[in-house]
């Protein structure tokens, strides 16, 4: 991911926005599935309402460090003397580093808390973790969270795959193809890497996600927050 | 196989037993209330005591029979109990 936002830096606004939309949605979900829990006190949208809230924290913080960087070297590029620039350039390498892994990490803990909500039982090593923390760098740091965000986010997509083979209901469906198509586009963009200069895989990558998107919030739009007259329902 | 049921679908399912089964303002007694919701007798009156407790479900008396009926909060909850789970469902999760 690090590497393409240096790669691909033209695609960085586009990408930017194209997370700005899945922040929104994210938020929304939040919102509804937050309601959810304070009106029926159900652990699945506690669950939900967790993802969802590390889910909008990471799409959002991806789109800042996308976008943020386009606006600043658009305002500064002429007022910048050279050894400035190389210097913030120093400084903008460290701080996109740093976001994107912030942002990486709240994506694994949403995408991880979603498929826990379908029975998922996952077990951490701490010790391992510390042995293991001297050895990575920051972009294999980064490559670890995707990967397993990949993992989880495919799973998420089997499940309910299987929730829709069972009931057949269309919500469930577009949900199923909201998350295989996230799932393609993270997929299609690690091949753009492996092929540098090759910028329809990249297009598509951003068009898959973007359908992904869409498809994710077809069913949520049909739910608006619930107003009911009680809240805080405790049984 | 028997279906695993949560606590909380537990609790819509004698919600909804005692809305679909008071006829009138008589309510549903205890022994309906179990049949309907298929729990033993200690786990419904323990849950229609806490039900009771949190005002989704009324106490009244009828021919010196306890009976129970679903308050204006336990309708509303019941509502809001099946949107809500349309909502998980979509996600392919159940309440």
């Amino acid at each position: 991911m690090l590497g393409s936002y240096f790669l691909f830096s033209e695609y960085k606004l586009i990408e930017g926005l194209l997370y700005l939309i899945g922040s929104f949605i994210g938020y929304r979900v939040m919102r509804i599935s937050r309601e959810g829990y304070r009106n029926t006190r159900s652990p699945t949208l506690l669950r939900l309402t967790i993802s969802f809230i590390a889910l909008t924290i990471g799409f959002f913080l991806t789109a800042f460090t996308y976008i943020f960087p386009v606006f600043y070297e658009l305002t500064f590029q002429s007022d910048l003397i050279f050894s400035f620039r190389i210097e913030f350039l120093g400084i903008s390498i460290a701080l996109t580093s740093l976001f994107f892994i912030i942002a990486a990490s709240f994506e694994l803990l949403g995408y991880f808390i979603l498929a826990l909500g379908h029975g998922i039982k996952s077990y951490q090593k701490a010790s391992a973790v510390s042995v293991a923390y001297g050895f990575l760098t920051t972009v294999s740091v980064l490559s670890i969270l995707k990967s397993i965000s990949f993992v989880f986010l495919l799973y998420g997509s089997f499940e309910t795959l299987l929730s829709y083979l069972e009931s057949k209901k269309r919500p469930i469906l577009y949900m199923f193809l909201g998350f295989a198509a996230l799932s393609a586009g993270e997929f299609i963009r690690w091949l753009a890497l492996f092929y540098s200069g090759l910028s329809p895989l990249m297009i598509s990558s951003i068009l898959v996600k973007l359908i992904g998107f869409v498809m994710l919030y077809t069913p949520v739009s049909s739910f608006n927050t619930y107003k009911g007259e009680q809240s805080n329902v405790s049984i | 196989m028997s279906v695993y049921r949560s606590q909380v679908k537990i609790v819509a399912d004698v919600l909804s037993s005692i809305n679909d089964g008071s006829e009138g303002q008589s309510g549903l007694g205890i022994t309906r209330i179990i049949q309907k919701a298929n729990l033993s007798y200690g786990r419904a009156t323990k849950i229609v005591t806490r039900l009771v407790d949190s005002g989704l479900v009324e106490q009244i008396t009828v021919d010196n029979n306890q009976r129970y009926v679903l308050s204006h909060k336990g309708i509303e909850y019941l509502r809001s109990h099946s949107d809500f789970a349309d909502f998980a469902e979509s996600f392919g999760m159940k309440l």
